[in-house]
């Protein structure tokens, strides 16, 4: 009989909920005639026993290879095992595959105490045939128990969610999924509901039913074709015409977003669950509201979550999305879900973008492996595609191509998170990033996708307000990302002929070293089987080969007009004036060795963030340009700093202690460790470049270190892009002369070791 | 029945694939490889800092073909990874007893 019903539903044009409906209906019949003549020939009380549905069954949910979770429920255990045998006997005679236990309510009660997975399962529990409040019964005391010890039982399905996700990885990012295992597929909805029948949180009302319904709806086709749940690569054409979709790329990215949603929920699920052991532990410790501590311009960091700060007006602030971002990567605090919803709903995203802003997304995409959670919630929340438009098409766009472990857009964003391990190994680590982020932007549009992206850059460069020369680079970069990977593992990278064709075509070497850690970023983010030693190896002898030789030596730097106006005057002076994106504090002082290190460490106790500065000195008299950015509120009056400057020199402030306690404050994210690069000008310096990762006072105390040598610095150049810095400094010794090479070494390695030191013996 | 080996320089797969595409090769087993041969190890500059290249990037390449055309095939790869500099890389050929197609269970030269 059973084939009979379930043949009529599998040979039914019937699609999507109404063909797992129909086929749960069609074996539910089938069970209770199974059921009723098993207690009428056994003589056995109907209201004795029940028969029950879990799992996937109990929410009607049936495709058509899926098991039969079935529960007997019995009171009277004297005539159960014959009523069980002549229950399951027909379903195995009939080859259903089945998963069955006989229980009375108090072990099922028990079981489901002991193992969480039967727990999940009978929260679904659905009666069939027999005494419905045997099931009534059941399910009450679960969900008592469920809900009595809901914190602790969280804890192990964050395990056992865990554990699955890295068994069966992220839906929307694998080539061929498991819909029902990987993390964001059914078995993600059976966790969020457990979690929402737990009442410790609200699941969000968004539309997550009709993604889960779609992933049933595939899985269905799949069944149907006689295969599992893994939507493998050789079926997705297949599936794709069953469910009436253009093509599997179609199909996949359906899938993908489905699958990105659902893990959206789960996600914001376990944060809500996050946030409450906070408070109870809180409520525990201390008592009271939770601290409000200041990280950024009008954010704070409150309860363990990033959070606009009291009084912001979000429209009137362009630069608060991206500052929240950065804030969230760098600081590893998550944004408060309440602070997504208000950016999504309030902020006014400029089509002309700030220096700060520029400085904030570069900030995020260096963060490191923390920037891909913060993307990802501004993308699931609507904000990531105001922010970059261009996204959208790339969205969850699938490359159904081995190598890849991931869809277009989250290549992107891993790009970003490798080239954010190589922001050491380049001179302009913002605009790696920025490529890195880019370098595909073509892709989903149709045609060679270098060339196509090429063709979208510059106007994205000019929004982002990068200079000419940035957006040519950054055009470059998207343009020839596959060029050094294809010459290097097609060409004969020995060849002179081809090293000039690089040359041609890259005239510029920063941009070809630009390219090559692009390119290492790109195969890190694309998967393991390209990700190797020996194509790194190939891709580093071709650039090696085909930029050779030394770096031309940069002259010290020339004193700018600004810097003209103070060269040589009494004391220290102190000029400033409003820039677009900040202030420009100009200093002029009688040189003295640990000036600039004083000057820097001033600025930083007044919570200025120094993006650029250039210093030159000339004879006895030094000049300071330092661009400026108040971290909060209004720039100091600059007779002030002026003022400060003068009792630091005389020796009667405490700059050390207070910058100690501040850097000291700060989180730092994980982010590779300082290099410094040593070049000799024969006749005139030693140049250091010091790359590293900003914090508060790190120029004060490079400077500081540098000083401590008795070296003289003659000049510095200090850039910063987003959270690194690139600082050059100019070097003499106490005679004026360029450093002896193994002094210079030896001046290197105590820049790193100071700049690794624990803050506070490294201030002290 | 022959497994033939080579050990090329890495740009030379194409005008393998190419060659072996003209002798109705059906199929060959690519990997990648690192190895020094009689020119060892070699240094290289960039912008100013010397490194050391231990191991050069190669590719080896596997094919199996029948006794009657493990020659030409040899002959081929060698005319076709040649460059004529040092590193060109070797070839060799091992006798095999036994192939399976593992789809449709041939065995023998059917299975090539």
């Amino acid at each position: 009989m059973v084939n009979a019903q379930r043949e009529a539903v599998r040979r039914s044009d019937l699609t999507g909920p109404e063909r797992r409906a129909a086929l749960s209906r069609a074996t539910d019949e089938w069970l209770i005639e199974l059921f009723d003549s098993a207690t009428t020939r056994l003589d056995i009380d109907p209201l004795s026993a029940c028969l029950a549905a879990a799992g996937s069954f109990g929410r009607r949910e049936l495709s058509e290879r899926s098991d039969l979770d079935l529960v007997l429920l019995h009171t009277d255990g004297r005539s159960i095992d014959a009523l069980a045998e002549a229950v399951w006997y027909p379903i195995w005679d009939a080859r259903v595959p089945m998963d069955h236990s006989v229980r009375t309510p108090a072990q099922t009660r028990l079981m489901a105490q002991k193992d969480l997975r039967v727990a999940l399962g009978v929260m679904d529990l659905r009666t069939i045939a027999g005494n419905d409040e045997l099931v009534a019964t059941t399910r009450g005391s679960i969900l008592a128990d469920w809900r009595a010890q809901a914190l602790r039982r969280s804890l192990e399905l964050r395990e056992l969610v865990a554990t699955r996700r890295e068994r069966a990885g992220e839906l929307a990012q694998r080539i061929e999924p498991d819909l029902k295992d990987s993390y964001g597929g059914i078995r993600e909805a059976t966790v969020i509901r457990a979690l929402a029948s737990s009442w410790l949180v609200d699941i969000p009302h968004v539309t997550w039913d009709q993604s889960l319904s779609l992933l049933l709806d595939v899985r269905d086709v799949l069944h149907r074709q006689g295969l599992g749940n893994r939507l493998v690569l050789q079926s997705q054409d297949d599936v794709a015409e069953a469910m009436g979709l253009p093509d599997a790329d179609s199909l996949l990215r359906s899938v993908y977003l489905a699958a990105r949603q659902i893990a959206y929920v789960s996600d914001q699920a376990w944060l809500r669950l996050d946030r409450l052991e906070r408070r109870s532990t809180a409520r525990r410790i201390v008592g009271g509201a939770p601290r409000r501590t200041p990280v950024a311009n009008g954010l704070v960091v409150s309860d363990g979550e990033l959070q606009i700060a009291r009084d912001v007006d979000v429209s009137s602030d362009p630069g608060l999305v991206l500052r929240a971002a950065a804030a969230s990567a760098q600081h590893h605090y998550p944004l408060a879900e309440a602070t997504v919803t208000r950016l999504s709903a309030e902020a006014d995203f400029p089509n002309q973008w700030t220096p700060e802003m520029l400085g904030s997304f570069v900030s995020l995409l260096g963060a490191g492996p923390g920037t891909t959670d913060v993307i990802e919630g501004l993308d699931q929340a609507g904000i990531w595609v105001r922010i970059i438009p261009e996204w959208e098409i790339i969205r969850s766009a699938p490359q159904r191509d081995p190598v890849h472990t991931f869809t277009v857009d989250r290549h992107l964003v891993m790009t970003a998170v490798h080239a954010s391990q190589y922001t050491r190994d380049v001179r302009r680590p913002d605009l790696l990033l920025i490529g890195a982020l880019l370098h595909d932007i073509g892709k989903a549009r149709g045609g060679d996708h270098c060339v196509v992206g090429a063709e979208l850059a510059p106007a994205m460069c000019v929004r982002m307000g990068l200079s000419a020369h940035d957006a040519d680079v950054i055009t470059a970069l998207v343009r020839w990302h596959l060029l050094l990977p294809e010459t290097a593992f097609r060409h004969d990278i020995a060849d002179p002929s081809i090293w000039r064709a690089v040359r041609e075509k890259v005239p510029d070497p920063e941009t070809r070293e630009l390219l090559l850690y692009l390119a290492l970023a790109d195969q890190k983010a694309t998967g393991p089987s390209v990700a190797t030693e020996w194509r790194e190896q190939l891709l580093r002898q071709l650039v090696a080969h085909v930029t050779g030789g030394a770096a031309e030596e940069e002259p010290i730097p020339e004193p700018s007009i600004d810097q003209r106006g103070v060269l040589g005057v009494e004391g220290v002076v102190v000029h400033s004036r409003p820039e677009a994106d900040g202030v420009l504090v100009t200093v002029g002082a009688p040189d003295r060795v640990g000036l600039l290190s004083i000057v820097a460490g001033v600025l930083a106790a007044h919570r200025m963030e120094i993006r650029s500065a250039r210093v030159v000195t000339v004879g006895d008299s030094a000049a300071q340009d330092w661009h400026v950015r108040p971290f909060f509120g209004d720039a100091p009056n600059p007779g002030l700093i002026a003022e400060d400057i003068r009792r630091v020199l005389e020796g009667s402030s405490h700059l050390e202690e207070w910058l100690a306690r501040r850097v000291a404050s700060e989180r730092h994210s994980d982010t590779p460790p300082p290099r410094v690069i040593v070049s000799h000008a024969p006749d005139t310096h030693t140049r250091l470049e010091v790359r590293a990762h900003d914090e508060p006072g790190l120029l004060h105390r490079i400077a500081r270190i540098i000083s401590e040598h008795g070296l003289v610095i003659r000049g510095a150049i200090v850039t910063t892009a987003g959270s690194e810095v690139v600082d050059s400094f100019f070097v003499v010794d106490s005679c004026g002369h360029p450093l002896e090479p193994l002094q210079a070494d030896f001046l290197a390695d105590a820049i790193i070791s100071g700049l690794m030191a624990p803050p506070a013996s490294a201030s002290a | 029945m022959k497994l033939i080996t080579a050990i090329i320089k890495p740009f030379k797969l194409e005008d393998i694939k190419s060659a072996l595409e003209g002798l109705d090769i059906q199929g060959m087993t690519v990997s990648e490889a690192s190895g020094f041969g009689r020119q060892g190890g070699h240094t290289e500059v960039y912008r100013g800092a010397e490194y050391t290249v231990d191991l050069i990037p190669k590719v080896r390449i596997e094919v199996l073909v029948d006794d009657t055309q493990a020659d030409t095939v040899i002959d081929a790869i060698v005319t076709a990874a040649r460059t004529g500099k040092i590193g060109d890389g070797k070839v060799w050929a091992t006798p095999v007893d036994t192939v399976v197609r593992v789809r449709t269970g041939e065995r023998g030269v059917d299975a090539l």
